[in-house]
């Protein structure tokens, strides 16, 4: 479904992916780890058509995203790491605005049952500057879910919020999946990467340092790593400290 | 269409913004206008017109005199005129006799004005020119009649209508061949600049148009940060979605310049109501195409600047410093030479002195405000 080809990004001199290839297949929730600045942030915006590759090539869904960026983002939800919402306007107004930007033609109710699904039913009418951090992540996440796409690209989701509402929202995340959506997901949280990815691709230094499962990993380390739990496999693999 | 129901929306949805635009330009125009207009008539010279005659010749020398710029006149009896000249208060008084009229439809023009000075008086040259050549104009528009009298009685021809409707209708035919352009115009020459002619024409600034250019390119930079606003958070999620950055962006300006050309054709008509500008198709065109420059020029500048701190700052540095240059505030003549030339190229210049501009004018402002706007746009598309 996602196919990366030895791409590279360089933001002035600094390098911030580096000739990186990856495969993520129909239906897989892929999880991103790395370091800060390892590049998973970046490796999503260039999948999102947010910013260019300097080098190599992508295609979505058979698609070239330097030739054919438009059906791509018809394609493809985009969470960014950082809150895109209109603060001023109310929840059904955020929904309403965004929902201009694609070609699917959505009513009040379905603009609502979006936000049901992610239990912002409630405060439709309400500013979204009143809401908590948690909520304002899940209106995040439902505005990149309104034109009902196959694949999620999402920045670190859950980033900074309560325990309930990260829950609810990996509760969605695993429900999306067995819709069959293609997920892409960056995070830092060991628990959500065993909770909710089929695979894993750790970055280092915009390079691509493992990809495959978590227990492929182990077994690729070897025998001293059957005694390390789940989360010390995934330390000393973000780490580089695996292999 | 999507877009733009939702653009609209967003608009309608902060009606402070809407009111600024529209409010904003045309309170400012109305009330600054006066101001200025007021401030004007008084630094101009004012001089004292007594007219003993009250016909329609003398009449209209005090209109003619009245309707010249930096001269303010006060019509007042011959007494109170004395004292504001002794007082200072009028630079020099001009007594139009009785028989005034009557004098003139002799052929009798000599010792009709009478002209009363102080050492200190400075219009006496100026507006002894202006009366004269208004003398000039009545005496030879009764010479055109009663020549026509003459020679309808050397040729015998028959005055059906009477000698008396005859001679007003040829005075009347030959006053009105004093406009549009007039037959005898005054040529001011600078000594100081080698005796070259002056430009009198819109010598004295419209304070209606300057204020409007003012406030419409003010207005504008304020009801664009929503582009700064959204540059961060918002602006790089849009550029993943079907509809793109660009469309967004376009339409967004589309909105904007319609209700800035609402504006536009509502303060239009409310000067020409109020008699403050002359009906005028370049006028109408300078004002619309300065409504889409303003907003162009906001976008480039929004989307250069970093924050909205500085694109407030710069935004108010652009707007004093054009309309300074462009001759919003002050008269261009009285600016520096280089700056002069530079007003020429603003579109403040357009509208202010929309009399003497082309086509050509029009269309390189529509060219520079569409290249300023593929600018914002390519900008604001290239931020990661």
């Amino acid at each position: 479904m996602i196919e990366v080809h030895e791409v590279s990004k360089m933001y002035g001199k600094k390098k911030s992916l580096d000739r990186l290839s990856l495969s993520v297949k129909k239906g897989q929730v892929y999880g991103l780890l790395g370091a800060n600045g390892s590049g998973k942030s970046t490796l999503l915006k260039v999948l999102a058509t947010v910013t260019n590759a300097s080098g190599g090539n992508v295609t979505i869904a058979e698609y070239d995203i330097k030739k054919q960026a438009k059906p791509i983002r018809e394609l493809i939800g985009y969470v960014p790491q950082e809150l895109s919402i209109w603060e001023e306007v109310t929840v059904y107004e955020n929904v309403r605005y965004w929902s201009a930007f694609s070609t699917k033609k959505l009513t009040k109710s379905a603009l609502i049952t979006h936000l049901e699904r992610i239990g912002l039913g409630e405060r439709a009418n309400d500013k979204v500057k009143t809401l908590s951090g948690g909520m304002k992540r899940k209106l995040n996440i439902v505005i990149a879910l309104l034109h009902d796409p196959h694949i999620l690209l999402m920045d670190e989701p859950t980033v900074g919020i309560d325990f309930q509402s990260k829950f609810e929202i990996n509760q969605l995340i695993k429900q999306l999946a067995k819709e069959g959506k293609t997920i892409m997901y960056t995070t830092h949280d060991v628990i959500e990467v065993l909770f909710l990815c089929d695979e894993i691709g750790v970055l280092k230094d915009g390079q691509l340092y493992y990809s495959g499962t978590l227990s492929e990993a182990r077994m690729k380390a070897g025998a001293v790593a059957h005694e390390w739990s789940d989360e010390e496999v995934l330390y000393r693999l973000v780490n580089g400290q695996l292999f | 269409m999507k877009l733009l129901r939702m653009v609209l929306y967003k608009l309608f949805f902060k009606p402070t913004a809407l009111l600024l635009l529209f409010l904003v330009p045309i309170g400012g125009v109305l009330l600054f206008g006066t101001l200025v207009e007021k401030g004007q008539q008084e630094i101009a010279i004012p001089i004292a017109i007594v007219d003993e005659d009250d016909q329609p010749f003398s009449q209209a020398v005090v209109d003619h005199i009245s309707n010249q710029d930096r001269i303010s006149v006060v019509t007042t009896s011959r007494d109170e005129a004395s004292d504001m000249l002794l007082r200072h208060e009028v630079d020099s008084v001009y007594v139009i006799k009785e028989d005034f009229e009557a004098a003139l439809k002799r052929g009798d023009r000599r010792e009709t004005i009478e002209v009363w000075t102080s050492p200190h008086s400075l219009t006496t040259g100026i507006v002894n020119e202006i009366i004269a050549s208004m003398v000039v104009r009545l005496t030879s528009s009764v010479n055109a009649a009663d020549r026509v009298l003459v020679l309808s009685s050397l040729l015998e021809l028959p005055l059906e209508a009477g000698e008396n409707v005859v001679w007003q209708e040829t005075f009347e035919f030959s006053e009105s061949q004093w406009d549009p352009e007039p037959l005898l115009t005054i040529d001011y020459r600078d000594i100081s600049n080698g005796g070259e002619t002056v430009d009198t024409t819109g010598h004295w600034l419209n304070p209606y148009l300057g204020m409007w250019t003012f406030f419409t390119l003010l207005i504008s930079i304020l009801v664009t940060d929503w582009v700064i606003r959204e540059k961060g958070l918002i602006l790089p999620r849009v550029r993943s979605t079907f509809a793109g950055i660009r469309k967004y962006l376009v339409v967004h300006f589309m909105v904007y310049v319609s209700f800035f050309m609402l504006q536009t054709l509502v303060t239009y008509f409310i000067l020409l109501y109020l008699n403050k500008v002359e009906p005028s198709v370049s006028l109408f065109v300078s004002m619309m195409l300065f409504g889409c420059v303003s907003m162009a020029i906001s976008f480039l500048l929004a989307a250069w600047s970093k924050n909205l701190v500085s694109y407030y700052i710069l935004g108010m540095m652009i707007v004093v410093g054009l309309s300074l240059v462009g001759g919003s505030i002050i008269p261009v003549h009285e600016l520096a030479e280089g700056l002069r030339v530079t007003s020429t190229f603003l579109p403040h210049h357009a509208v202010i002195y929309s009399h003497s501009v082309s086509l050509y004018t029009f269309f390189m402002t529509g060219i520079v405000a569409c290249g300023m706007l593929i600018l914002a746009i390519k900008r604001l598309e290239g931020l990661k």
